[in-house]
């Protein structure tokens, strides 16, 4: 479940002899060129299309209408106002579903009777569109924070679950024997051996969780709300309002960004020592 | 890389200021978000309504900011959803004790056990119509034989009122070209030419359409059809536990509609003030002229007041479109007017 094949290949090193450092370096400046040039082109083929004439104003609006439309709602305070809303749910959403998803990943990886228990009721759960079950949410847990919780907890609990599952099955069982052959306690096994071990692949999960809790949440707010950025876009179909509902949609992608940030940086933090030592 | 060279107590700090960082933005979000507790001798009502928040629903704006739920001892709050069919649930359930609900989900409603009760008509005359380009000539119901017609879905009081359209012409949906599913994207299809017609609501639909692109005609299926409207709706238990709580919703919103109607300028102050705060004010004019169209639909000798007749006729239409298989024991249970303020 982790999403490195998403990040940029890697080149491989190179020696000295075969390419100066020089060259190399202006290299890299260019590569770090190509995201937002491709933005921008991206951008200009909006103008154009919007511009063309092609499509009504309030069917495709102009970069620029949509701009404005953010701004207006940024410097009145209403954005912030929906922004935290939905930022409320996510991160309430995603410390509940993460945390079940970890304890429960563990204890499937550590015990056979847990794991034929419950794993086929956990793939089904995955199997329910969230979409479809939502409304029921809503109608069981009311249409306050608790339902968008619960929709935002289920959508992020899978891929940590999985992730936490694979992280703990693969440490080798040498070193699981060395911890034994230490007279290590169960509690210091997990924290020296386990928890290190799988955290590489437990954070891959935590990161797809971190972007799926904002899905989450708006899926939870397009059913019943009255507030958050799900509500926003809902407001602008509502009013034919194509500005509004493309600006909320940056302002998700942008707190979706922000949420993978931080996610990244946390993985950057505990698995310094992996670079430090050379593991990929 | 900076990460490589930092020591264990190092990282440890940043982890934790971190944590503390992660936890300072949801004290943040949930600070900004709270929400103000009403009074102790209020009773908590949220009143559930379809669509967005919107100017169309400026009666209980205006019954909430002058007061008037208030002083049936209320304290309101409002939630809207495009699902219909949930707030029908959830008042059936009693997790809600009150919903704005177009008469023929209450027969339905009705039809499948669910104790909903109708206890209020808001709009006396049903805000459903065809829209089309002026350039296409549609202008009686007949005039939809083999044309492209869009429809939200084949549900929900925009369905209704196009069977009810194509009875009054005789015709039936095999007389058309095609009925097509737009989802609630009118103006896009009829702008777009993608549909000849669109099932739209008439207070806002056709403006969108013709600020956006063309000049419309708009058939109207009130001039054809007496279909039940949006009313206030509530449950059973309600009615039977808390009648005074329905007769307050009824009086306030009653005391709502006869203010809005009355000045309606007043009106769409108070809604975009306060609780449509998410409108630009470049659409002010547009919906100045929707709320002004809404407030055509809710005039009435007997304001509140439903017509049994037209409960009647609403269940046959819903028969004839095969969303009801036979006509229910007893229609007169679906609406109970006797919480109406005596008019003088």
């Amino acid at each position: 479940m982790d999403n490195a094949h998403l990040a940029p290949p890697v080149p491989h090193e190179r020696t000295a002899e075969s390419s100066a450092a020089l060259p190399r370096a202006r290299r890299r400046r260019w590569h770090l060129l190509l995201a937002p040039a491709f933005g921008l082109c991206l951008l200009a083929v909006w103008t154009l299309v919007a511009r063309s004439g092609m499509y009504a104003a309030f069917i495709v609006p102009t970069p620029a209408s949509v701009a404005e439309r953010w701004w207006g709602l940024a410097s009145d305070g209403s954005l912030l106002r929906h922004a935290a809303v939905t930022l409320r749910e996510v991160l309430t959403g995603l410390l509940i579903g993460v945390a079940v998803a970890f304890w429960l990943g563990y204890w499937i990886a550590k015990s056979r009777t847990v794991a034929y228990t419950l794993t086929p009721y956990l793939v089904a759960l995955q199997t329910v569109p969230i979409v479809a079950i939502a409304p029921l949410l809503i109608i069981w847990f009311g249409s306050g924070i608790a339902s968008k919780v619960i929709i935002c907890g289920l959508i992020v609990f899978f891929p940590m679950l999985v992730n936490t599952v694979i992280g703990m099955r693969g440490i080798p069982a040498e070193l699981h024997d060395l911890l034994r052959s230490l007279e290590a306690t169960p509690l210091q096994t997990f924290w020296h051996l386990e928890l290190p071990a799988a955290l590489p692949i437990v954070l891959g999960g935590l990161k797809v969780s971190v972007t799926l809790s904002v899905v989450g949440a708006v899926v939870g707010e397009f059913v019943s709300a009255s507030a958050g950025l799900g509500y926003l876009i809902n407001f602008g179909r509502g009013t034919y309002d194509t500005p509004l509902v493309i600006a909320a949609v940056f302002t998700l992608t942008a707190l979706a960004l922000a949420l993978y940030g931080l996610a990244a940086g946390l993985e950057r933090l505990l698995l310094g020592w992996q670079r430090a030592n050379g593991t990929p | 890389m900076p990460a490589q060279t930092l020591s264990f107590r190092r990282r440890a700090l940043l982890l934790a200021a971190l944590a503390v960082a992660l936890a300072l933005l949801l004290i943040a979000a949930y600070a900004l978000t709270r929400e103000d507790e009403a009074q102790g001798d209020q009773t908590k009502v949220t009143l559930f309504m379809s669509y967005v928040p919107s100017v169309q629903f400026a009666p209980v704006y205006v019954a909430a900011q002058r007061g008037y739920f208030a002083d049936e001892g209320i304290a309101i709050s409002f939630e809207n959803s495009f699902n219909e069919a949930d707030g029908v649930e959830r008042l059936a359930n009693n997790d809600l004790q009150f919903g704005i609900i177009s008469g023929e989900q209450v027969v339905l409603a009705r039809a499948q056990g669910r104790p909903v009760v109708y206890v209020f008509e808001w709009f006396h005359r049903f805000p459903v119509g065809i829209v089309s380009p002026a350039r296409l000539n549609i202008t009686r119901p007949a005039d939809l034989a083999g044309r492209i017609v869009g429809v939200p879905g084949p549900q929900g009081a925009s369905y209704i009122g196009l069977r009810a359209l194509l009875n009054a012409a005789g015709l039936t949906e095999d007389d058309l070209s095609e009925l097509r599913s737009i989802g609630f994207a009118a103006p896009e299809n009829v702008c777009e030419g993608k549909v000849e017609a669109s099932v739209v609501y008439i207070v806002n639909e056709p403006l969108t359409i013709q600020q956006q692109c063309t000049e419309v005609n708009v058939i109207e299926v009130s001039d054809y059809a007496t279909l039940v409207a949006n009313g206030l709706v509530t449950n059973e238990q309600t009615v039977r536990d808390k009648p005074d709580l329905v007769r307050g919703m009824v009086r306030a919103v009653q005391r709502g509609i006869a203010d809005v109607i009355a000045d309606p300028d007043a009106a769409f102050d108070i809604a975009v003030t306060h609780y449509v705060k998410d409108l630009p004010k470049d659409q002010y004019e547009t919906q100045r002229q929707v709320l002004l169209n809404s407030v055509k639909l809710w005039h009435s000798d007997a304001l509140g007041q439903t017509n049994p007749q037209a409960w009647a006729v609403t269940q046959d239409i819903l028969i004839e479109a095969g969303l009801l298989s036979a006509p229910l024991d007893d229609l007169s249970a679906c609406y109970n007017m006797s919480f109406l303020p005596e008019q003088s």
